[in-house]
């Protein structure tokens, strides 16, 4: 009897192995392992549409290759400090940075960051190609290539747009968007009521970066620029005095703008037009969504949009300059699955997904995307998008201490536009400062 | 025996000295250390010590000193209207009128709001277009005026969201010190024939000097460090017109995290508060 049990006992143990070997090893056969599995990337984002189009897009990526993919969507204030504070430290956090092109010396002088030419040409990722071609010359020169490599993926590319309120136009009996600053000025005199209650234009001049960004765009416009090519500073120059006299007289002298836009951002801006207290802004084409919103707009359905107005040149045609604005993903030096990171970040910008990503809600940086007749029947103004950037947009100047810069000047010029000094005062002072921190990095002998 | 009985109190107070130690004593130190360089937090590894050229280069730039002088305006400003208007209300609460009860539950609702919330509040409160003021005030014919865009005004809006929410503080502490002042001390004083004006003067001043000097001096110390108030509602701006040091401090070390200029301008903020509130403890013969 106990021969018996010993005997059952066994054969049930041997049974049992064996079926635990077979099975898993079906389940071995049946699923190979995937190229990614086990790694684990964590990628910051702006918050918004183009944020959230990432999110809905990385499960499938999760699914392809196996890599698990936190994405945390940030403000852009929060997403600054937790980028620079963890680029300080090693960069343990994030396996990509989200960075504008200005930064992105900031980030590859201090290790921060990885180039990208070796994934690019070893070919790491199964499921996509870079592609680099189908990005405007421009935007890699200014997001991606330095000294023989790229250093970004291009992801978010913005532009300035002229949004206008077709129904106020109408009622002022205008039946185009201005073409030039003069026209905007004669346009916006025309819809700016006397008492107060409806302005003929909207900008933003907040301090910092809000200012500066807007000098840049009508210093370009005039046909100046912040630096000549030996990194003298060119701001106080006759195109640089026009471009801040103008943005002072569109206060001070022609009153177009509501008088406290000296306070106004990305939001106020936005907020100005879709409730019809503005009527025609240059803003960037990302908010343009929000606007679009019958939710939260008043002029859902009601506004047009075109290239911003420029300078009529002797020749006849029309100079239209204004920002570039451009986020890309570079891979952080401390970053454990750098492979990983890339070629979820190239599967990110493939032609067919960053199709998906525009109609999503995010603001492409291809040229193809943005005349796919796809995005084109979704998004009207995508080919406009596409041209501005090919043909108007001018980046900011590239230099390692970019904030610490534009903050200053970015001080100097708000003086001016509030009367804390004259405009031949704030100009000189940028001169100095700017030639200063040119020396004190090095770029100017 | 003896000696243990000696030892037992410097035992009883060294936890508390290592931790005043750990988080106030080591962080100034390496703030001091911090500001003798020169470097982006982003470039921790292309520190240059520059000795005290941080201090120099603040010194000689003439914006410190504007900032300077508005944290001084705003300080002073400040102060002297929670004061004036914090006491006066103690007072009224101490004679136990009718509705004291109800008003002394609510008074201290600004205080105990968080700050950036009040903040957020004020800056729509003052809106050029929306807010609330300017909309009472064309009520009246008044305005609209651009409290948070006109250089003369926009401190103005500052300072007086500044005492809507710190007035309550100075009207808790003293009315708890107008509470002890002995009241036999009134009382004979009215036998004597004393008016209002002298009770007040001869009586409650004198009985309230510690109290008062110790209020006035935590309100410097708040007034001084405050950068929250003016990051949300004006960020220093129109221009410069209420660029507080203590902003200033903020902006260089978490927007340009120009770690060492950043530490240079915060121990010239540290040192000039302790001055000053030194002073006023010795003035007020506080002994801590």
């Amino acid at each position: 009897m106990k021969t018996i049990k010993f005997y059952v006992i066994l054969l049930l143990m041997v049974a049992f192995t064996f079926s635990m070997v077979f099975f898993m090893g079906i389940n071995c056969n049946a699923e190979e392992k995937k190229p990614f599995e086990g790694a684990e990337i964590t990628i910051p984002v702006l918050a918004g549409p183009p944020g959230e189009a990432v999110k809905e897009l990385a499960p499938e990526f999760e699914a392809l290759s196996g890599v698990k993919i936190n994405i945390e969507i940030l403000s852009h204030d929060e997403m600054w400090k937790k980028m620079e504070l963890d680029a300080a430290s090693g960069g343990k956090n994030f396996d990509a940075y989200h960075i504008n092109y200005f930064k992105l010396d900031e980030y590859r002088n201090s290790g921060a960051i990885i180039p990208l030419k070796q994934y690019i040409e070893e070919d790491i990722s199964p499921y996509s190609d870079p592609e680099w071609d189908d990005y405007a010359k421009a935007l890699i020169d200014a997001m991606s290539a330095r000294e023989g490599d790229y250093w970004a993926i291009p992801h978010m590319g913005d532009t300035r747009l002229l949004w206008y309120n077709k129904e106020l136009f109408e009622e002022a009996g205008l039946s185009r968007p201005p073409d030039t600053w003069e026209e905007y000025i004669e346009y916006g005199k025309k819809m700016t009521k006397e008492d107060g209650s409806q302005y003929g234009a909207g900008n933003e001049f907040q301090k910092y970066i809000y200012t500066i960004d807007m000098f840049h765009a009508f210093l370009a416009s005039f046909g100046g620029s912040f630096f000549d090519e030996n990194w003298n500073s060119q701001m106080n120059s006759p195109e640089g005095k026009k471009a801040l006299q103008f943005m002072y007289d569109l206060m001070h002298k022609y009153k177009i703008v509501p008088p406290d836009v000296v306070n106004w951002g990305h939001t106020e801006l936005t907020n100005g037009i879709v409730t019809g207290y503005v009527a025609m802004v240059t803003q960037w084409h990302c908010f343009i969504p929000e606007a679009e919103n019958p939710n939260s707009s008043l002029v859902a359905g009601k506004l047009g949009y075109a290239l911003v107005p420029g300078v009529k040149q002797p020749d006849g045609s029309i100079r239209r300059r204004d920002s570039l604005g451009c986020w890309g993903f570079a891979i952080s030096s401390g970053s454990k699955y750098p492979e990983a990171t890339y070629a979820f970040l190239e599967w990110l910008k493939s032609p067919e997904i960053d199709v998906r990503y525009a109609l999503a809600g995010g603001t492409s940086t291809r040229v193809s995307t943005n005349n796919d007749p796809r995005v084109v029947k979704e998004i009207s103004y995508a080919p406009l998008i596409g041209q501005s950037l090919s043909e108007v947009t001018m980046p900011l100047p590239i230099i390692p201490n970019f904030t610490e810069w534009s903050d200053a000047i970015g001080t100097e010029i708000h003086k001016a536009l509030v009367d804390q000094l004259t405009i031949e005062k704030a100009l000189i002072n940028c001169g100095n400062i700017s030639n200063k921190f040119m020396e004190d990095i090095g770029y100017k002998k | 025996m003896i000696n243990n009985k000696k030892l037992f109190p410097y035992l009883l107070v060294t936890p508390t000295l290592l931790l005043i130690l750990l988080v106030a004593i080591y962080p100034l130190i390496y703030l001091f250390r911090s500001s003798l360089y020169d470097f982006v937090l982003i470039r921790q590894s292309q520190k240059v010590f520059v000795g005290l050229g941080n201090y120099w280069e603040l010194i000689t730039n003439r914006d410190f000193w504007f900032s300077f002088l508005i944290t001084l305006e705003y300080v002073l400003s400040s102060l002297f209207i929670t004061f004036l208007l914090g006491f006066g209300v103690a007072l009224v609460l101490n004679e136990k009128l009718r509705f004291t009860r109800i008003f002394r539950s609510i008074y201290l609702l600004p205080m105990v709001a968080t700050p950036v919330i009040v903040a957020l509040t004020w800056r729509h409160i003052w809106d050029y277009r929306f807010g609330i003021i300017n909309f009472f005030l064309g009520k009246l014919g008044l305005g609209p005026f651009l409290w948070l865009a006109d250089t003369k005004l926009a401190l103005v809006s500052i300072i007086i969201t500044d005492v809507w929410q710190w007035t309550p503080f100075v009207i808790l502490v003293l009315g708890a010190g107008l509470a002890v002042v002995p009241t036999d001390l009134y009382e004979a004083a009215m036998v004597d024939g004393c008016s209002v004006w002298q009770r007040f003067l001869y009586i409650t001043l004198p009985s309230m000097k510690k109290i008062i000097g110790l209020t006035i001096a935590i309100r410097v110390m708040d007034l001084f460090r405050n950068a929250d108030l003016v990051y949300v509602v004006t960020s220093g701006g129109p221009g410069i017109s209420t660029e507080v040091l203590a902003y200033s401090v903020f902006r260089k070390a978490f927007v340009s995290f120009q770690i060492g200029k950043a530490a240079a301008l915060a121990i010239i903020l540290v040192m000039l508060t302790t001055i000053i509130v030194k002073n006023l403890l010795d003035r007020f013969e506080i002994k801590l």
